[in-house]
């Protein structure tokens, strides 16, 4: 089934799930914002809607240019070379950067960090690498986050982030000796 | 003129040389890569922009004042991070209603608490991706070492928004 929506090239699938939500939400809030504020309401969202567009659609195009430039730029086997090897806190900083610059969704970075625990890099270190590109991830700043919301507040969410990878790292290390059943497995 | 929007022409200006220099065998895939987001999210992103719009204009900005406020605090900044951890979706989704949250008077603080959470928390991202991928064991063991961050991020732009002042694009 799955499959079947998949395009030739192995694309990612095009009218998923999520695009009919997306669908059947504009719908929603369009018949609501009508019956609630009347054929006025038409109008004046239709002009948030083109103002929007203008600003967003340019920089999203650029977004997603950097963003898979930038992909191949930094592969995730160069991730995992580097960071296999690495523990302590030396590893965990050295992992927050891996972490922010590690493009991809959670398809790429959930195996990545299997493959890594196995390769035997630290509980530290893996968390340290997942929190950052979960809170900073740059790849999704680029292409979602600068168009959205604007490089002020982009700025703003950087620096306020920038702390908590290192953290959650540290405190992982913490509590995997602090309580040594919960420490997750990696089996090869 | 436009900060993001200067950030990005910068760096496509930058790295797009560096790839065809270092990686020319990769020129092609690249290309064919950015045609399929391109497609992607162009079917997307209208029917995003129209929901964003019309919730936009439906939604009550005091009631969303009241509590992601900027007045609201730190208990703003806990509301955030409530409802970003438990909202679904992707991207496409989150980020025009981040928006409309913030035009509707939310704070800055509040968003990145908001935000971050979605992204740190993510407990829908965690039943679809993170427990078939890796198992519930790392699952709970990432929260135990992770939960608590939106929450430091959002107290640390409170103290930052002290002394900027922003306004949603």
């Amino acid at each position: 089934m799955r499959q079947a929506k998949q395009r030739g090239r192995g694309g990612p699938p095009l009218l998923d799930s999520g695009f009919w939500i997306l669908v059947a939400l504009a719908a929603t809030s369009t018949v609501a914002a009508v019956a609630i504020k009347g054929t006025g309401g038409l109008a004046e969202g239709g002009q948030v809607i083109l103002r929007d567009l203008k600003v967003i659609l340019p920089q999203i195009t650029l977004g997603i240019t950097v963003g898979v430039l930038f992909s191949v730029l930094v592969p995730s086997s160069v991730i995992s070379r580097y960071l296999g090897e690495q523990s302590g806190v030396r590893g965990i900083l050295l992992a927050q950067v891996f972490g922010m610059l590690m493009p991809g969704g959670p398809f790429t970075s959930f195996p990545l960090v299997a493959a890594l625990g196995r390769l035997g890099a630290g509980i530290g270190p893996l968390m340290s690498f997942l929190v950052g590109w979960e809170a900073v991830g740059l790849h999704r700043m680029m292409v979602w986050e600068l168009p959205f919301m604007g490089g002020e507040f982009a700025l703003l969410r950087l620096l306020s982030c920038l702390p908590l990878p290192f953290l959650a790292g540290f405190l992982a290390m913490w509590l995997a000796r602090k309580f040594p059943g919960i420490r997750p497995e990696f089996h090869g | 003129m436009n900060f993001g929007l200067v950030t990005l022409f910068v760096l496509a200006i930058v790295l797009f040389p560096l790839v065809m220099h270092r990686h020319p065998e990769a020129i092609r895939p690249t290309l064919i890569t950015m045609r399929q987001q391109f497609t992607m999210i162009l079917l997307r992103m209208p029917f995003a922009l129209i929901a964003a719009a019309y919730l936009g204009l439906i939604i009550p900005p005091d009631a969303v004042a009241a509590v992601l406020g900027e007045e609201g605090g730190a208990r703003g900044v806990l509301a955030a991070f409530l409802i970003g951890a438990i909202i679904p979706g992707g991207p496409v989704m989150m980020f025009p209603l981040a928006l409309i949250l913030w035009r509707s008077g939310a704070g800055e603080a509040q968003m990145v608490s908001f935000l971050t959470s979605w992204t740190v928390v993510a407990l829908q991202r965690s039943l679809t991706f993170e427990i078939p991928l890796v198992g519930v064991k790392f699952a709970i063991f990432r929260l135990a070492s992770s939960w608590m961050m939106p929450l430091l991020a959002g107290g640390i732009a409170m103290g930052l928004v002290a002394w900027t002042a922003l306004s949603p694009p």
